[in-house]
């Protein structure tokens, strides 16, 4: 989608290369001009705060005056399909304008819904459970199919499972929205780049860094802000005590948006996060997808459901594969403590974790572990 | 004056007959060796010289020639020392007139005339033996290993002296008794019943070695995977006599068995990961045997498997497959044999908490992928049981009840290798895991509902054509070790839980 460069573009354009992320910053020297050509102006004549600037930025600046510098910007943008919003622009989002400092120039790759009827950002640990991976995608996946905008940061763990559970609403028009800690022409980590792939497919990248810009670790705390801005709340799923997501869910605060906190299993370590927030009064906890459409009184019927969980009757099961069922009903087990609870020969305790496996019932995990499927089955004790 | 005397020489585990002949003419004094010696063949002229004199006999004050035939081979070592001199003195006509000895012989020489034990004398006799010779007068340190071989005399000689006087005929060496093998009441460091919990990695370790399998254990630091492998040795079954003399013979060759006499256990070679391809699959200037060969009729133990060098696992794989090796070098070629059952053990992820309640893994999913594809996947392929070991918390430790002994595990071990070895009487291997793709399709056909199972398998875990004839064997082992005669789908199901990597590849 080509923009028409005009003087005005082209100086914020020239600006925010200098400044970069520093929304603050920009603004500042925004803020003594009624436009920005005039600040152009101001400091290729020499004006007085352009000596007070930092040397690094200064040549920045003078850098991106040189012709051909900005033109090659955009011929790169064109060439990846990557477009560029800001404030008062009327593809800028409505809810990041709102904030104290809006990235002076957003760029995206992909379509933004600018005035979703409803925001959630979803955050959570790299390294989650398997407790925060089925809750991720499943608020991911029910909020998606309400309408909602997920918004999530394509990490590893939470983020991509919010992102998955998004996407897996199929009718959702634009379910989700990636915001990213380095260019948006960037995939980090690699391991999600099929998931990079369908976000652009149906959502879009955005990132407030300039393209090819790449992965540092100062951006993430930066990058973080935009996140909760982008939402209406942030929701955290599982984290540690001391982690980036409260960095997030810190943010959300000083923008005056709600935090909603998915309650853990005390003494898990990825509980620490979530439960120390309701805790403290600073995350008020949800147990379902509802509670968050309520809370912001647009619970919309969900156009499709999940497939219903096919219901396994444990009559239906032989004796030693019911037991192994019932233990694994009360929480996952390794395969040491099974052969312990039930004393089955080890072949048959094998064998029959095996046909289980393949039945759909039970989940291998790693650690030699094993679960009931609980997306795929229901067991009824009949 | 012209003396041969009888010798021999080794190549790989093969050898040749060396001839030691001794020309002593008149003219400028000196001593020459010739027919390809090497440096330690060249270097016995000196112990020589001393040994001849210190034996109480007079080095010849004369031109000695010393001819190694054939002169195309190469010589090595000091095995040749005990030949030379008594070659010499015969030549100089001090152990009488027309010696003409019928024995072979070798040794290194001490300067005082002193015999000194050697390496690879087993090799040499058997080979010798073959060739038809029948009597060996060997250094006394070597001459138990070489008294189990059947049908030959074994003089074991302690001196120099003693060997001139046995010639000359005035004190006969009384010859080594033969000795007979038996099977030896083995001891090990660890046992099975020291082991608690891990019943499931037990389970495979015993279906592993009853068939012949490759296992590679994964699991967290402290899960017991290093010991469970030390204690694999105690459930291997006795080794028989020709077991024994092959393995004897490779390790005779790096010289291991001087003084030991015949290897009674079955070796269990763990090299640090730090080895590098020659040293575990043979090489050196002589084309040494390497780890996999000392290994042979064993175990051999890669701990951390995935810290050894790629190129260095890359050396495994022909071995594996062919159950023999063959060293080239510069300056030799050699083919050593190399049937041992690989265990292998390493982290789930370069923390090694992976999977892990207690500590939590902070690898990153690319790490860890990282990690696990150091081990390309042919290797892998040719690990036919891979086995997670689930963590072991403290308490448990100490509540668990102790194990079966190793023995009990070994009666069932030893039944199966004998289901196998009459299953497999005309088809020219022992073991479930030597089988080729026809003799697979023979013995290890699924009926209809392990068919189907086994399709399910294949489509989930997506197998390679390769994983999932491993898993036909392991199935065949496991209905060997529970004395079935058909598997059943229970032992196509049980075989499916041993492709623990597979499985993990499976998650979002």
């Amino acid at each position: 989608m080509t923009r028409e460069i005009t003087e005005e573009i082209a100086a914020r354009l020239w600006l925010n290369y200098g400044t970069e992320y520093n929304a603050r910053l920009f603004q500042r020297i925004v803020s003594r001009y009624d436009s920005l050509a005039e600040t152009k102006n101001a400091f290729e004549n020499g004006a007085e705060w352009v000596s007070a600037l930092p040397e690094s930025i200064r040549a920045r600046l003078r850098e991106a005056r040189q012709t051909g510098v900005l033109e090659r910007l955009i011929e790169q943008m064109e060439k990846k399909n990557i477009c560029f919003t800001f404030p008062g622009d009327e593809r800028y989002p409505k809810l990041l304008s709102e904030i104290s400092d809006p990235p002076s120039v957003l760029y995206y790759i992909g379509k933004i819904e600018p005035d979703p009827e409803l925001s959630i950002a979803m955050i959570g640990s790299r390294h989650p459970s398997k407790y925060g991976v089925e809750v991720a995608k499943r608020f991911g996946y029910e909020l998606a199919c309400a309408g909602a905008l997920v918004v999530s940061g394509l990490a590893e763990g939470i983020d991509a499972c919010a992102a998955r559970g998004a996407l897996d609403a199929k009718h959702a028009i634009c379910p989700t929205l990636a915001v990213l800690g380095c260019g948006v022409d960037v995939v980090y980590p690699a391991s999600n780049r099929i998931l990079y792939e369908e976000i652009i497919e149906r959502g879009a990248v955005v990132s407030e860094f300039l393209p090819g810009a790449r992965v540092e670790r100062y951006h993430f705390p930066i990058r973080n802000r935009v996140m909760s801005g982008l939402a209406h709340g942030t929701l955290v799923v599982e984290a540690a005590e001391r982690s980036g997501t409260s960095i997030t869910a810190g943010y959300a605060h000083d923008q005056g948006r709600d935090v909603f906190a998915v309650p853990g299993r005390i003494g898990d370590e990825m509980s620490a996060g979530p439960n120390g927030m309701i805790a403290r009064g600073e995350a008020k906890p949800v147990f379902s997808p509802e509670e968050i459409l309520c809370e912001f009184s647009c619970l919309h019927v969900p156009a499709e459901t999940r497939p219903p969980a096919n219901i396994v009757l444990l009559s239906s099961l032989g004796e030693e594969q019911r037991a192994i069922c019932r233990l694994l009903k009360n929480g996952e087990m390794s395969f040491d403590e099974l052969c312990d609870s039930l004393a089955l020969p080890i072949g048959s305790m094998n064998a029959n974790l095996t046909e289980l496996q393949f039945s759909g019932i039970i989940q291998g995990l790693p650690g030699r572990r094993y679960c009931i499927d609980t997306d795929r089955v229901k067991l009824k004790d009949i | 004056m012209l003396s041969r005397i009888k010798s021999h020489g080794l190549n790989g585990i093969g050898g040749f007959a060396v001839q030691v002949e001794t020309d002593i003419a008149n003219g400028l004094p000196g001593f020459e060796i010739v027919g390809l010696p090497d440096a330690a063949v060249k270097e016995s002229r000196e112990r020589v010289r001393a040994a001849i004199k210190n034996a109480g006999y007079v080095f010849p004050a004369a031109r000695i020639t010393v001819n190694l035939a054939p002169a195309d081979m190469r010589k090595e070592g000091a095995v040749y020392d005990l030949p030379v001199a008594l070659s010499i003195l015969a030549a100089s006509g001090q152990l009488g007139a027309h010696v003409n000895p019928s024995f072979v012989t070798f040794g290194e020489l001490g300067l005082d005339g002193g015999v000194r034990a050697i390496a690879g004398t087993l090799p040499m006799v058997i080979d010798a033996f073959s060739k038809g010779e029948t009597i060996f007068a060997v250094p006394e340190g070597n001459a138990e290993e070489a008294a189990y071989v059947e049908g030959v005399t074994i003089l074991p000689v302690s001196t120099l002296a003693q060997l001139c006087e046995h010639v000359r005929g005035d004190t006969e060496i009384s010859k080594h008794p033969t000795e007979h093998w038996q099977g030896y009441e083995q001891r090990f460091a660890t046992d099975f019943s020291e082991i608690k919990g891990q019943q499931g990695a037990k389970r495979a370790a015993e279906i592993a070695i009853a068939g012949g399998h490759n296992i590679l254990l994964i699991g967290t630091p402290g899960a017991g995977k290093t010991m469970l492998a030390r204690a694999i040795p105690s459930i291997l079954p006795q080794l028989t006599y020709e077991e024994s003399l092959e393995i004897t013979k490779i390790h005779s060759i790096t010289g291991a068995t001087k003084g030991r006499g015949m290897i009674r256990e079955r070796p269990f070679r763990a090299p640090h990961h730090g080895a590098s391809s020659a040293a575990l699959v043979g090489g050196g200037n002589h084309a040494m045997p390497g780890e996999i060969s000392l290994s042979h009729y064993g175990v051999l133990f890669l701990d951390e498997l995935p810290e050894f060098q790629h190129n260095v696992l890359e050396a495994l794989r022909q071995p594996l497959e062919d159950g023999f090796i063959t060293v080239s070098r510069a300056a030799a070629t050699a083919t050593y044999p190399a049937e041992f059952v690989l265990v292998a053990a390493m982290n789930p992820c370069p923390c090694g908490n992976y999977g892990s309640k207690i500590h939590p893994c902070r690898c990153a999913k690319s790490q860890i992928e990282r990690y696990r594809g150091r081990i390309s996947g042919p290797l892998l392929d040719r690990i036919d049981i891979q086995i997670e070991m689930p963590e072991v918390g403290f308490l448990e430790l100490s509540e668990k009840a102790a194990g079966e002994p190793s023995s009990a595990v070994r009666a069932r071990v030893e039944a199966a290798r004998e289901a196998q070895r009459k299953r497999f009487a005309e088809d020219g291997i022992l073991l479930n895991a030597q089988m080729n793709a026809k003799l697979i399709k023979r013995y290890c056909a699924p009926d209809a509902a392990s068919e189907a199972l086994l399709a399910r398998a294949y489509a989930e875990l997506k197998l390679s054509a390769r994983a999932y004839q491993r898993i036909l064997k392991v199935a065949r082992t496991i209905a060997d070790v529970e004395g079935a005669e058909q598997i059943a789908l229970a032992h196509y199901a049980e075989a499916i839980q041993y492709r623990s990597l597979d499985q993990s590849g499976r998650e979002a």
